[in-house]
């Protein structure tokens, strides 16, 4: 009787001590010094901040409630408020990391969301604090850091594409950027599709892109290309320059269920099932009809 | 002119002996309404605990069920062998298996019904078949021609019965009131006069011409259930005829079983004679041989080639898991029935009962191991799931289910065989000369 | 011998009757053929009635028949019909019924599994069974331990839903409950479902399961609306399936399991954008690249099923096989 109380006892200190370990552990959450400078590489804008809503909506929501309301939901360590102080005295880097990374119950995000959805969600989140100021994107190039600027021409009869890249000095005035890396991008359903290999500017700031002659574009042909700058980290610009054009291989989509065929709804089943099995029946059932009608007769005739 | 109507008393007194009610079919009838609500208080389980009940499972899918439903659809069809087959043809020895292989057909036909619906899932949505139902499913074939079997061969069974009837209406002072009125009522005011004849014998005739190819569909759509799957064992060509001979095979030891209890209880030794039964063992062995020919072909086709999936389900078969009762189906209840039966002294009654019995047995388990063995082996292979999944086991709930079907055939043969003459009374006293045929 | 003389009988005396009353034997047969036109009449309106309704239903929940056009915001022209314009009067049931019949227009949905970096995590199954509401021992996906013969590697194999194009189980559905959409999936309706079970016989990727009981949160699912592309709540004694988890593709979001793949196994993407995105890495390729370069094949290809999952062969693997001990079924 002792023992088995005993045992009780020992089990509950255990289980106090196993959660008291984990509150206690909560709040250390260390991140690495050198991923909390790291910067957004695109200037929030309040496109970013409402796809970064909309990611927010999807993937937070749940846990972090709605920012400024309080209304996490209710788990252990809570979640807590991402318009509050403490989550918007991190850094860029910090709030990048964590959502990277995640850690139990916060799933990692780095599997789930794309590094350019990351980056949204926080501009969304920076958009509750009305004193945060943006650490300005810049590219790290071999020959040091810029701030740089794309156009993009298109010709669309030989389906080539120009992007033009210059530097933004710090007076404001703009020069052809000389060895900038830039990548094009078409957008798709569940992502971003690169095309081509990324190319450098020449000295005019000019790269051409020949665009491949079979991307399908749906029934207009038209795509969504963005053309960004790669820097050496591999980080992308995110909508660095953005366009929709009628550049692609016009594809007329065709429904699959629309052949009638064994598989498909009754109302498309082949003509010659519907008919075949309307007249047998029909026929046999007439027949026994028939001779219903024919045994009230036979009651009837003397 | 006396004599003759002496003679004509005479059957029908005989064959309408066993109209009573006695002691010996109170207590069978006592028998088969116990079982039958013990096995349907395994349905309520299965009704309330969904069809987990049952052993089959994600893999094994098709159990005992539906070689059970297979099996009765397959003896169902008899009726149409005996009665349209061989009666338009115009052989003469069947009048008195006639109706016993008609009552077969109804009862047989009615449970097939039943059992696809113990079947279900979702019994309580049977309605959709018919609302929704899609012209592509072969199981809205089956449900088409299984309904319209089921009514031909109890449209065929009635009016074959109707002046059967009005004699019996004249024999029974005995029975109660309300039985009698039922069978006023049944007898259409049946008299013996030509219009009345002619308008029966049409649509008999009528009858015996449609019931042969909705037969042959009802157990031909069956097959297809199977045939058209992706499954070894399955996937062929031959499965509609093989079914059917199949199915003759099942029938025609069911008539044979019913013949010798009836000719045995109901005293008919008069009528269903020892050469009724010697017919009926040389019309067996055609057809077993028949099935015979068609499960070399089933077997030693596949065999020969061993494609890869089509060999892991015959090595199974053979040497496998379902071995002992692969080879005890295929011999004890097919091929050694047929040499026994070669010999006329096998042909008497009690030797055939015992034959027929193997034969029937035999035949259910012939359904088992055309449904169960061939699920057991998809193409991809079954992990990560409870053993339970991979190997088909029955459970006792799910055999007292499959129990309950054969209750409510024997009810259903037992009642029809109790208040109508299982002998055609008309047609044998026509065949003996004692009425004549008026046109 | 005897039948034919009476046969000749019969008939003779038949006719005679027929001699003896012209009148009336025109009349009847007059009557006999209008009542054989009322007969046949009335087994096609019986037998047309049922099916007849089933259709009127059918129509009313999956088609208005008026088309309106429509620009949609990414400047396409796409037809909608009337009803889907009025969705928001209906029941969000209806309009789950609706759009999960209708599927998600100029779509065409395709699955790349690339074998050569499956270690059998099994997460894309945790992460299915936990969206679909599932017992362990029900798989919308499973990863199979394969090996053709001792010679030929072994590998572990994702196994979906290939979601046909010749879709073998939705031909012999008997009530239209399960169907294929017009942007690819194959999806089973468990409010239609009669729980035949032909559909498990028809497949031969043994890709469909039934709910053999009570389905893990009935209770709590009792209460929500029936999303067709979810398939929750389960309900007891219907078809469950995998749904290429058609409420996310909505979204804009990659299925379940190929979100929660670790190592990058799976691709996902419209095959007319001939783009597929890799679920782990957020990668996307081009889907004629990545199927060509990899020798891409399709599951038991000659059964003629066409199916909407492609696989690459397991080559040039970074990590040795591993087999898993709970693969094989244990007898207790």
């Amino acid at each position: 009787m002792m023992k088995k109380f005993l045992g009780i006892f020992f089990f509950v200190f255990i289980v106090l001590r196993i959660s008291a370990f984990a509150q206690s552990a909560a709040p250390v959450w260390v991140v690495p010094k050198e991923v909390k400078e790291k910067v957004c590489p695109f200037q929030f804008t309040p496109e970013t901040v409402k796809t970064g809503e909309n990611v927010f909506q999807k993937n937070c929501k749940s846990c972090h409630g709605d920012p400024g309301k309080q209304n996490w939901a209710k788990i252990n360590p809570p979640p807590g408020d991402p318009a509050s102080v403490v989550f918007q005295q991190q850094t860029d880097g910090e709030m990048f990391y964590r959502v990277t990374t995640g850690k139990a119950p916060m799933p990692q995000f780095g599997n789930i969301l794309s590094e350019e959805e990351r980056w949204q969600v926080i501009s969304y989140i920076r958009s509750f604090n009305a004193n945060y100021v943006q650490p300005t994107p810049i590219v790290k190039t071999g020959s040091g850091s810029k701030n740089v600027k794309l156009r993009m021409y298109c010709n669309y009869r030989h389906k080539k594409l120009y992007v033009l890249c210059k530097e933004i000095k710090q007076d404001k005035s703009e020069i052809p950027a000389k060895g900038i890396d830039i990548q094009l991008n078409v957008k798709r359903y569940f992502g971003t599709l690169t095309v081509g290999n990324p190319k450098t500017t020449n000295a005019r700031g000019l790269v051409l892109f020949d665009f491949p002659s079979d991307l399908p574009g749906g029934p207009s042909g038209i795509l969504e290309i963005m053309a960004r700058v790669k820097d050496e980290t591999g980080l992308l610009y995110a909508n660095q320059v953005k366009a929709r054009l009628s550049i692609g291989k016009p594809v007329m989509v065709k429904s699959l269920t629309d052949a009638r065929a064994m598989w498909s709804v009754r109302s498309k089943a082949p003509v010659w099932l519907i008919l075949t099995f309307s007249l047998s029946l029909v026929t046999v059932w007439g027949f026994i009809f028939y001779i219903l009608i024919s045994l009230k007769k036979l009651k009837q005739t003397i | 002119m006396d004599e003759n109507n002496a003679a004509l008393n005479k059957i029908t007194e005989d064959l309408t002996f066993h109209i009573r009610i006695t002691r010996g079919f109170k207590i069978w009838m006592g028998f088969l309404l116990i079982g039958l609500s013990i096995c349907l208080y395994a349905y309520t389980l299965q009704l309330r605990f969904g069809l987990g009940v049952a052993g089959i499972r994600d893999y094994v899918s098709w159990g005992m069920y539906l070689s059970n439903f297979v099996f009765f659809v397959a003896t169902s069809l008899i009726g149409m062998l005996i009665s349209g087959v061989l009666g338009l043809i115009g052989i003469k020895w069947i009048t008195p298996v006639a109706r016993i292989a008609e009552i077969i057909a109804v009862a047989f036909a009615a449970i097939a019904g039943l059992v696809i619906i113990m079947d279900m899932g979702r019994p309580d949505r049977l309605e959709y078949v018919f609302i929704y139902g899609r012209f592509q499913s072969p199981i809205l074939w089956d449900v088409t021609v299984v309904t319209t079997y089921f009514v031909l061969s109890a449209l065929l069974l009635f009016l074959t019965l109707i002046s059967d009837i009005a004699w019996v209406h004249k024999k029974t002072d005995h029975l109660p009131g309300w039985v009698k009125k039922t069978y006023q009522v049944l007898s259409l005011n049946w008299t013996d006069t030509p219009e009345k004849n002619h308008i029966i014998r049409r649509c008999v005739r009528i009858l015996l011409i449609l019931i042969i190819p909705c037969a042959l569909a009802i157990h031909t759509v069956t097959s297809w259930l199977f045939a058209m799957s992706f499954r070894a064992g399955w996937d062929s060509t031959l499965f509609g005829p093989y079914f059917v001979t199949g199915a003759f095979v099942s029938g025609g030891s069911a008539v044979i079983i019913a013949m010798y209890f009836f000719q045995k209880n109901y005293k008919l030794h008069n009528y269903i004679t020892n050469q009724h039964f010697n017919n009926m063992g040389k019309l067996l062995v055609m057809v077993m041989l028949v099935y015979l020919y068609f499960n070399i072909n089933e077997f030693l086709v596949p065999a020969y080639k061993l494609k890869t999936a089509e060999a892991i389900n015959l090595h199974d078969l053979f040497g496998g898991r379902f071995a002992l009762m692969f080879w005890a189906v295929q011999i004890g209840g097919l091929i050694l029935p047929i040499i026994l039966m070669l010999f006329q002294k096998m042909r008497t009654p009690l030797p055939m009962l015992i034959i027929s019995l193997a034969i029937f047995i035999g035949s259910w388990f012939k359904r088992y191991i055309i449904v169960i063995p061939a699920q057991e082996h998809p193409y991809l292979p079954i992990q990560y799931v409870p053993y339970n999944f991979k190997v088909y086991t029955p459970t006792l709930t799910e055999i007292a289910i499959t129990l309950s079907s054969f209750f409510m055939a024997l009810i259903i043969i037992t009642l029809l065989s109790k208040f109508f003459p299982v002998v055609p009374i008309r047609e044998t006293a026509v065949e003996r000369g004692l009425v004549e045929e008026k046109n | 011998m005897e039948e034919h003389p009476k046969n000749e009988q019969n008939q003779t005396n038949q006719h005679n009757q027929e001699n003896s009353e012209p009148e009336n034997s025109k009349q009847a047969s007059r009557r006999k053929f209008l009542r054989n036109i009322g007969l046949i009449g009335a087994g096609i309106a019986a037998g047309a009635a049922a099916l007849f309704s089933g259709d009127i239903f059918e129509k009313s929940k999956t088609k208005g028949g008026k088309k309106s056009v429509l620009l949609t915001q990414d400047n396409k022209l796409v037809e909608v019909d009337s009803l889907e314009l009025k969705a928001l009067e209906k029941s969000p049931e209806q309009q789950m019924q609706l759009r999960g019949r209708e599927g998600i227009p100029g779509r065409r949905w395709i699955w790349v599994i690339d074998l050569s970096r499956c270690r059998n995590a099994r997460q894309c199954i945790a992460a299915c069974q936990a969206a679909h509401h599932l017992r362990p021992d029900q798989f919308h996906i499973n990863t199979l331990q394969m090996q053709e013969n001792p010679h030929t590697p072994a590998f572990h194999m994702p196994k979906p839903c290939q979601h046909c194009d010749n879709p073998p189980c939705v031909a012999v559905c008997p009530v239209d409950a399960t169907f294929k959409r017009p942007d690819g999936p194959v999806l089973i309706d468990n409010e239609r479902c009669i729980g035949c079970r032909f559909c498990i016989a028809a497949c031969p990727y043994s890709a469909r399961m039934l709910n053999w009981s009570k389905p893990k949160f009935e209770e709590q699912d009792k209460d929500l609306p029936y999303n067709i592309e979810l398939n929750i709540p389960q309900r007891i004694g219907t078809i469950t399936k995998c749904l290429m988890s058609s409420d996310r593709l909505r979204e804009g979001k990659l299925p379940y399991c190929v979100s929660a793949c670790p190592n990058g196994v799976y691709y996902f993407g419209d095959e007319n954008e001939d783009t597929v995105t890799n679920g782990t890495t957020k990668e996307s390729v081009r889907l004629s690249t990545l199927l060509s370069e990899n020798g891409a094949y399709q599951l038991l290809p000659e059964l003629g099923t066409k199916p909407r999952v492609y696989y690459l062969p397991p080559k040039n693997r970074l990590f040795p096989f591993e087999p898993s001990k709970d693969a094989e079924p244990k007898k207790i």
